[in-house]
């Protein structure tokens, strides 16, 4: 098993809660957000040093959900302050971007990272269409199309042009090309059966990162693992990548404490504004087809959800080392996934205690689960 | 929309029928291998350009001429078609798959009557024994419920006889080599998920012709003038109009200010 640290580098400066959309920036403190942004870059550096395979940053606009609206500026800070880790961008929002600048940012970064780049191509999440005024009804069209032309950008040994339904290049010949032949690995997420196909289909990491039930993850899982059959190839179980939040200390109590406090502020404060827009989308748009919107969780539903209750269904790590090292052991029992991406910094839980659990999970979790 | 006229000319080489439409700067069209078809963007292209679209004998109940036995004796008709018939010095070309491999022979042994040229999925350049032998139709299509709208007059019953008639044989390596010397701008186009011409043809005339282009037309087999008629109409009326100007954006301009080609 390969572990990720994942981090949504939220804005922790604000304490009321706000439905508005685009959430105002009024009160944003630069000196905050600089701050926030370094002990974030430096809880990624540490998560290399404590034995996480990899990093991932994520892409998120107009709130304080997220501070890094392009996910690459973070992966190419992180390049020089680590040494091994793959750098998983889990990000570029490729729907809402040029593609062609897509395939040209990773890379460089996987030029520069001496090949250590994971590409994330993916959809995103409804809000972001508003945030950029792209139609969410052609979010899968174009991102279906953007990752053929960004493959054939990174691929292509002579000029090309491309003459799609969204994207028109008469000339293409980027430079410089990836550093991984024939390119980085490309990681996409979904939680729901058509995404898993897709994934497939694009020969692509399948993430899940939102774990609404073991049941159901693996039932993407099976839908990822046989349309990839049907195309010809086998997944690793690296292919697969499931995200857990954690929440980690010696004393279980304090442990369920924490996450349920980050995840009140998670709720309540960073993702009311999202929440207004995702609505509009989901219900306005055709952002998702009839049969998934009725199965889709949102965050909403998430937040009422008790974290006894997770605990239970087992989509969270929480607890004592041990117990963390049990809930990994029973998530890849049922998934047989190779790949966990765990989010530490829920809400506003405090960067001191992420930084203990890091070590923790570095020397008491991670060296009994790392041969799953 | 405006219509093809079926038309005939006794050439010094024989009788050839051959539909024609349009005005404007004239644009020889060179069908496949599968017969004319009277396409959206032949249509549209008719607009802008005379279009005129050679039947090779054999095709459509025409009879087969003696002595045009060949691919190359069919590139000296057309050529003679291209004096003969629509009487300029120079033209443009557009072949799909064998009208491609006749294109591209008419660019070497008449190097002086052929402006630009676009081979589209073009015939022979690997290969080709899969499209040759082809049994199913409907593969050469991303959509093939488009081709049954259409009023499509595809000619399948004589594609048979027709490789047999002319000793049609893959020409990679010499057509090649002769296409080198070309300074004609030339246009690659190719259907992302055509399953007869790979990608490997299109990168590979980029590479090694001199004054060339290529571009995918996405989601399209190798029809793609059936299969994205817009996309490729697009591309070809920017590539005839403007010339090698046709990579720049000149959208926000009227017809009238945008880029023209130097005829």
């Amino acid at each position: 098993m390969k572990f990720s640290f994942f981090h949504l580098m939220p804005y922790t400066g604000n304490s009321k809660a706000t439905d508005d959309w685009p959430v105002s920036n009024k009160s944003f403190d630069p000196k905050l957000g600089k701050n926030l942004i370094n002990t974030y870059m430096e809880s990624m550096v540490l998560a290399e040093k404590n034995g996480f395979d990899m990093v991932g940053v994520n892409e998120h606009h107009m709130s304080p959900y997220g501070l890094a609206a392009n996910p690459n500026i973070i992966a190419s800070a992180l390049i020089s302050k680590t040494n091994r880790a793959s750098l998983a961008v889990m990000g570029q929002l490729v729907p809402l971007l040029n593609p062609i600048r897509v395939a040209e940012e990773y890379a460089m970064l996987d030029i520069m990272s001496g090949g250590r780049i994971v590409a994330g191509l993916l959809r995103g999440i409804p809000h972001e269409y508003v945030a950029y005024n792209v139609p969410p009804d052609e979010s899968f069209d174009r991102l279906n199309e953007a990752i053929d032309l960004i493959r054939k950008a990174w691929t292509e040994n002579e000029p090309f042009g491309w003459e799609g339904e969204f994207y028109q290049f008469r000339a293409i010949s980027i430079w410089p090309k990836p550093m991984q032949k024939p390119h980085p690995r490309i990681l996409m997420s979904g939680s729901n059966e058509f995404s898993a196909r897709n994934a497939a289909r694009k020969k692509a990491i399948f993430g899940i990162a939102n774990l609404t039930s073991l049941e159901n993850s693996k039932k993407l899982i099976n839908a990822y693992l046989d349309e990839a059959r049907k195309c010809g190839w086998q997944p690793q179980p690296t292919d697969i990548l499931i995200s857990l939040t954690a929440s980690i200390d010696k004393d279980a109590d304090l442990a369920k404490e924490r996450l349920a406090e980050g995840r009140r502020y998670f709720a309540e404060v960073l993702g009311g504004g999202i929440r207004t827009a995702q609505r509009l989308v989901l219900q306005k748009s055709r952002y998702m087809d009839d049969e998934t919107k009725k199965n889709f969780v949102g965050a909403n539903k998430q937040a009422s959800i008790s974290v006894e209750d997770l605990i239970s269904s087992g989509t969270v790590i929480c607890g004592t080392p041990e117990q963390a090292v049990a809930q990994i052991k029973n998530c890849h029992r049922v998934l047989g996934h190779g790949l966990t991406n765990i989010s530490m910094k829920v809400g506003n839980i405090p960067d001191d205690i992420i930084t203990s659990q890091i070590k923790i999970f570095g020397k008491e979790v991670l060296p009994y689960v790392k041969s799953l | 929309m405006m219509s093809f006229d079926l038309l005939n000319q006794q050439l010094s080489t024989g009788k050839i029928n051959y539909y024609k439409a349009g005005s404007g700067p004239p644009v020889l069209y060179l069908h496949s291998e599968n017969g004319f078809i009277n396409s959206k963007v032949l249509e549209n292209l008719s607009k802008k350009f005379e279009i005129f679209a050679p039947i090779i004998p054999g095709f459509e109940g025409t009879e087969n001429i003696v002595n045009i036995n060949s691919i190359e004796k069919i590139t000296h008709l057309m050529s003679n078609f291209i004096e003969e018939t629509i009487g300029v010095n120079k033209v443009d070309i557009i072949g799909h798959s064998i009208g491609g491999t006749i294109a591209s022979k008419l660019l070497v042994d008449f190097p002086n009557i052929i402006d630009q040229i676009v081979l589209i999925s073009p015939y022979g350049f690997q290969d080709s024994s899969a499209i040759k032998n082809l049994k199913d139709f409907k593969s050469l299509f991303k959509y093939p419920e488009k081709n049954s709208k259409i009023n499509s007059n595809l000619d399948f019953s004589f594609r048979k006889n027709f490789f047999s008639s002319y000793n049609i044989k893959d020409h990679y390596d010499e057509l090649l080599q002769g296409m080198k010397e070309s300074e004609s701008l030339k246009l690659i186009l190719l259907g992302t998920d055509d399953q007869f011409v790979n990608a490997e043809v299109g990168q590979n005339l980029r590479g090694e012709l001199k004054n060339t282009h290529f571009i995918y037309i996405y989601d399209s087999g190798n029809y793609i003038e059936i299969d994205q008629p817009s996309r490729v109409l697009k591309i070809l009326e920017d590539f005839l109009l403007r010339g090698e100007a046709f990579i720049v954006n000149w959208e926000g301009r009227s017809e009238e200010e945008s880029p023209k080609r130097d005829y």
